[in-house]
């Protein structure tokens, strides 16, 4: 298990440096660049040559490379063009709201595709079946932002019992937090829930058709012992996998809705750094997104092979 | 035809066809179906849907189902065209890897796994801010995000196939490796590449949609059903028919790709496709 962590670990530090350095170089094809578009009105060749100093983009592209991979190592993003503060502070200023809606997201739409997906994929329940499908299908093709705004409209603007706009931080109380995180995370949720019902669903009805379990039936265990010691272990691998793979789209998902929503989360941060073309702050949102899409499928490959020793030992091999 | 009959004999295959083929329809005929110019500013601000507008006005003025009509055609040509340019990218890609297996096979899955890393939407979000706004601009940028699932797929069917028999009789009998590819291998693997296909037209839309959202779609004149919804979005909360409708065509729409995806999945009887 340890010679396994260590390999995934690797593997996932390469795949980090390779996003890192792609960023790096694509974020630089961004036409028109920060210096105009800081200086705006007040550009003259002089300040340009001055800021692009100040910047330090007047330097070769590779000593910037080797700079920039230097204070990633130190946990350093560099400066915002705008307003120069530093990345890290900006991000640790809107991350917590992000975060909150996609937990708030990854939680419901958990506790609603898991109970749902093993239902349906009982053949005793008549109703499960098709509301999960239909949760799958109909969760599958709707914008997320457009679910948000029917939710707006229908739970703030004609029921009134929660804002339609804004943030509460956790240390205003749980109250405020919540009444704010709730809209847009059901609406993530839902999102979230839809390829997972599915896969829950098929995942569950493919093992129970496996051999091992009409064993398991046959030796007259009850069907909760069938189902929790041998249906769900084996049954959550894909379901793991896809869990693992939508946080991605998740913390995407997180980007639209919060501008929905109005919260000041890293998808306004990156926004609004698009459009003053403030690479270090592009850099730093995108930097840290795919870390942590990277750092959740690591754990979710670690958690493959407690689930089943067999991957463990093929990998190890 | 007798794979026609049983598509449609599946209920969920009819409703698919159904709504594709209704949308084809409006896409090719919509200029003719819309009832009012859509970019005529004539009529009464945030008008509620009545039999003159039946889905109200917006708040510029402007006839919301003429809208919705017009942005059919853009938003179903990115929907097309992300399928077509992600999934020729990700099936040369993955018959390339699978055939010749070894260093070329390592080279690409590494660098689908980085592609896979950029979350989509972001990824997306950079590539209009590198190229611009434009039609073709964000076709290539929403495509960029589903390479890789048309990568793995067919890289996992010419695994199978190149050791198929027929396969290797064409290697017995000295056919070039190109020859084997393209009339041995890829007609073998279209079935699960259509049906990825199909699903990743709705994936598409629903893309233009978020990029159309947050500012960086197609054109800023140009309505999009994305575009139509985020011009309804300081309004909806008094004019709800601005987030519904719009709203309602992607879902559709969307939902009928799914349908078809499905149906065309389980007619053709490929599990290959993971989310259906």
């Amino acid at each position: 298990m340890l010679l396994y962590t260590v390999k995934r670990v690797i593997h996932a530090a390469i795949v980090v440096w390779a996003v890192a350095t792609v960023v790096f170089f694509i974020v630089r094809l961004v036409p028109g660049g920060p210096v105009a578009a800081l200086l705006g009105p007040e550009y003259t060749a002089k300040a340009a040559v001055a800021m692009e100093h100040r910047l330090g983009l007047d330097q070769g592209l590779w000593i910037q490379y080797v700079k920039y991979l230097d204070h990633l190592v130190h946990l350093d993003f560099g400066n915002s063009a705008a307003g120069g503060a530093s990345v890290s502070t900006v991000l640790a200023e809107a991350f917590p709201r992000t975060a909150s809606l996609t937990v708030v997201g990854l939680v419901v739409g958990l506790l609603l595709a898991i109970p749902l997906g093993v239902r349906a994929a009982r053949q005793s329940s008549r109703f499960a079946g098709p509301v999960a499908g239909a949760v799958g299908l109909v969760g599958l093709s709707l914008p997320t932002f457009w679910l948000g705004m029917l939710l707006i409209l229908f739970v703030a603007v004609k029921l009134q019992v929660l804002p339609a706009y804004g943030y509460e931080p956790l240390s205003a109380g749980i109250g405020p937090w919540l009444s704010h995180v709730i809209l847009p995370g059901l609406c993530l949720g839902v999102w979230y829930a839809a390829p997972l019902v599915l896969i829950t669903r098929s995942s569950m009805i493919e093992t129970l058709r496996e051999p091992y379990i009409q064993t398991a039936r046959a030796k007259g265990l009850s069907d909760s012992v069938i189902v929790v010691k041998h249906v769900l272990p084996n049954a959550f691998i894909p379901v793991l996998t896809m869990a693992g793979i939508q946080t991605g789209a998740l913390l995407s998902g997180a980007v639209v809705t919060e501008i929905l929503f109005a919260v000041n989360g890293i998808g306004r941060v990156l926004v609004s750094a698009i459009h003053n073309r403030d690479y270090a702050v592009i850099q730093g949102v995108i930097l840290l997104i795919s870390v942590i899409f990277v750092a959740v499928n690591m754990v979710v490959d670690l958690l493959y092979a407690v689930l089943n020793p067999r991957i463990r030992l093929a990998q190890e091999a | 035809m007798a794979f026609a009959s049983k598509l449609l004999r599946d209920k969920f295959g009819l409703a698919g066809v159904v709504i594709l083929l209704v949308l084809v329809f409006v896409a090719v005929f919509g200029p003719m179906l819309a009832p009012y110019n859509p970019e005529a500013q004539k009529f009464g601000l945030l008008l509620p849907p009545s039999s003159h507008h039946l889905m109200g006005t917006d708040s510029l003025g402007r006839d919301v189902l003429s809208r919705v009509i017009s942005g059919t055609r853009v938003s179903v040509s990115v929907g097309v065209g992300v399928a077509l340019l992600g999934g020729s990218l990700g099936v040369l890609l993955g018959l390339v890897a699978g055939f010749f297996r070894g260093w070329v096979d390592d080279l690409i899955s590494r660098a689908v796994e980085i592609q896979w890393a950029f979350p989509e939407l972001i990824a997306a979000l950079v590539i209009v801010t590198i190229l611009g706004n434009g039609l073709v601009n964000v076709i290539i940028a929403i495509s960029f995000a589903y390479v890789d699932d048309f990568a793995r797929l067919v890289r996992g069917e010419t695994l199978r196939l190149r050791e198929s028999d027929f396969a290797l009789a064409g290697r017995v009998l000295g056919m070039p490796r190109r020859t084997i590819l393209a009339q041995e291998i890829l007609p073998n693997a279209l079935g699960p590449i259509i049906v990825q296909g199909t699903v990743a037209v709705g994936f598409g839309i629903l893309g233009e949609a978020a990029l159309s959202f947050l500012g960086l779609g197609v054109a800023v004149n140009t309505p999009t059903w994305g575009l139509i919804l985020s011009d309804g979005r300081d309004f909806f909360q008094t004019a709800w028919w601005l987030a519904v409708f719009p709203g309602l065509a992607i879902m559709i729409t969307v939902l009928g790709t799914n349908f078809f995806g499905r149906a065309l999945q389980r007619t053709l009887g490929t599990q290959e496709v993971s989310v259906l």
